[in-house]
């Protein structure tokens, strides 16, 4: 049975303003893949109350890595956590980025929306060009691997411009087989129009408030074009770009 | 010896008193990948009704010091769906109950009449208090006569079920309580989640939902929960109870059952732990041998003041 583990923080470090780069060590084997997530609770006196899902930003011998935002009270205690302290964790959930199956994959992150497509990257380096856009060069997190392409959007490292409009420029040289991205949601809709321009496959990574993580909660609903919603964490993470609002 | 920890509702009796609560295990056997299903009492499906329903847009939840509330707008995928999925979870739960809701009162009975006939199933839980729905139930369960009459037609057309009323919020008297017990009832639930809100500063607005109001649940209502048991157990000494509201642990199973509950449903728990349901029911014995309790039945109302 899938339950909470605890892990131990062996790593917690600012890596960008706001930015926390955390490694956690797990006792248990597990195997997850790109585009899946952890729900960590972030206290064991639930308070913060609800667990936090966060993508998984990279796994290799009992080391688990992930990168976030500090963007509310329980992000802000959990970027404070010390090493040595545990953490419990439920993972992997949700369904991962398909394998490359021979395909060339442009994969695109925005901001704190790189985990999954660095783990992707990580596991899949011939296959995978990652383009990580931010606003300008102090928002690039200082992790010890950078695989990616930079793009700035103030020109101050890397390329200059939005991420989706250096993919659109790449995307004119055939060489792609598929999109992959994960960001804001206003570059996701950029890059669905990318991906319905170039004609290709093109899927997306959301995030949502979650409660549960595992389905039954039904809080993390987004709409789909079909009118109907989908939950987040079982449906997705990953979708279908064209499937899902935008 | 260990405790008796099994519990007689007339029409079914439960192996222990934990019931996963409706909203908050699935509409089938979604944890079945993260607990036994067969351990809890009883599992109750999340609310169904006769056609599908796609639910409130984001935000539908928002955390709070010790809760969640919810404004998930009763999303399902109507019956015809919902009977396909059935078969999964009766598999494997030890007791399955049904709870449903109807925008007229005539789809209760339709939806009732419907369940009487499948396998399987042993209650139905007629949701007349949830709180989140413009056009749902929330105008039923402030009406004693709706409810008498949303009860007495499900019972007729369910008379193979038992008929279990999910009440609103006990806020003043027992009027809705009576209405459903009266009127063929087998049990009630007390409660549902109660009406709460927040405003969320990054956007200027209320929440969760466009009505920026939900139902508020998890341990921040234990008390409340508690109180309203004791209130209902007192005005009907020989209803049966399903407590409902807050319960997270096995010690709060017991206070419930000591304030006069017969079983006590966990919900929000389960959000924060998909296993605890089962967890829950592991912890019964030694609390129960701890505590010196002989039997649920001996249990159930021991606290209340004389």
């Amino acid at each position: 049975m899938k339950t909470y583990h605890e892990c131990i923080v062996t790593s917690n470090q600012l890596v960008a303003p706001g930015i926390t780069f955390m490694e956690l060590y797990t006792l248990e084997s597990i195997a997850p893949k790109p585009g899946q997530f952890a729900m960590i609770r972030v206290a064991k006196t639930r308070d913060p109350f609800l667990a936090r899902p966060l993508s998984i930003m990279g796994y290799s011998s009992h080391t688990l890595k992930f990168l976030f935002r500090v963007t509310g009270r329980g992000t802000g205690l959990m970027s404070e956590i010390t090493n040595g302290y545990s953490l419990e964790v439920l993972m992997p959930l949700g369904n991962p980025f398909p394998e490359p199956q021979g395909r060339k994959i442009l994969a695109l992150a925005g901001g704190v929306g790189l985990p999954p497509l660095y783990y992707y990257k990580e596991e899949h380096p011939d296959e995978t060009t990652l383009l990580l856009g931010v606003k300008s060069a102090s928002a690039l997190p200082a992790l010890p691997a950078r695989p990616w392409i930079p793009v700035t959007e103030d020109g101050s490292a890397g390329l200059k411009g939005r991420v989706t409009d250096v993919a659109r420029q790449m995307l004119q040289s055939d060489e792609f087989d598929a999109i992959y991205a994960c960001g804001p949601l206003p570059m996701l809709a950029e890059v669905k129009r990318l991906g319905a321009e170039a004609g290709l496959p093109t899927l997306v990574s959301l995030e949502a408030r979650m409660a549960c993580g595992v389905g039954v909660c039904h809080g993390c609903a987004h709409p789909l074009t079909s009118g109907e919603y989908a939950k987040v964490c079982t449906h997705g993470p990953v979708f279908e770009a064209g499937e899902v609002v935008l | 010896m260990s405790a008796d920890l099994t519990v007689d509702l007339g029409f079914v009796t439960l192996s222990n008193p934990v019931i996963l609560a409706s909203g908050t295990a699935g509409h089938a056997d979604e944890l079945a990948p993260y607990m036994d299903l067969s351990i809890p009492g009883a599992i109750i499906t999340k609310g169904i009704s006769l056609r599908p329903r796609t639910g409130n847009p984001a935000p539908r939840i928002w955390e709070t010091s010790s809760g969640l509330i919810n404004s998930i707008g009763l999303e399902n995928p109507g019956i015809d769906v919902f009977l396909r999925s059935l078969p999964s979870l009766v598999s494997k739960a030890s007791v399955v109950g049904v709870n449903i809701f109807g925008e007229t009162v005539s789809e209760y009975a339709d939806l009732a009449r419907r369940l009487n006939e499948v396998d399987g199933i042993s209650f139905i839980e007629v949701n007349v208090s949830c709180p989140n729905v413009e056009k749902g139930g929330e105008h039923f369960g402030h009406n004693p006569d709706l409810v008498r009459e949303i009860t007495h037609l499900c019972r007729q057309a369910a008379p193979s079920k038992g008929i279990v009323v999910k009440v609103p919020p006990i806020i003043g008297g027992m009027d809705v309580c009576e209405a459903a017990l009266d009127s063929g009832a087998d049990a009630i639930t007390v409660s549902n989640t109660i009406p709460a809100a927040d405003v969320d500063l990054s956007s200027g607005r209320m929440v969760p939902g466009t009505a920026g109001r939900g139902g508020l649940s998890g341990p921040a209502v234990f008390p409340i929960t508690v109180n309203a048991v004791r209130q209902v157990r007192q005005a009907f000494p020989g209803a049966k109870i399903l407590a409902s509201g807050g319960a997270a642990g096995s010690k709060d199973v017991l206070k419930l059952i000591m304030a006069g509950a017969d079983a006590v449903q966990i919900g929000t728990v389960t959000f924060l732990d998909p296993a605890a349901g089962e967890r829950i029911v592991g912890e019964l014995p030694e609390l129960v041998e701890r505590l010196g309790i002989d039997s649920m039945s001996a249990a159930r109302g021991s606290a209340i003041p004389a």
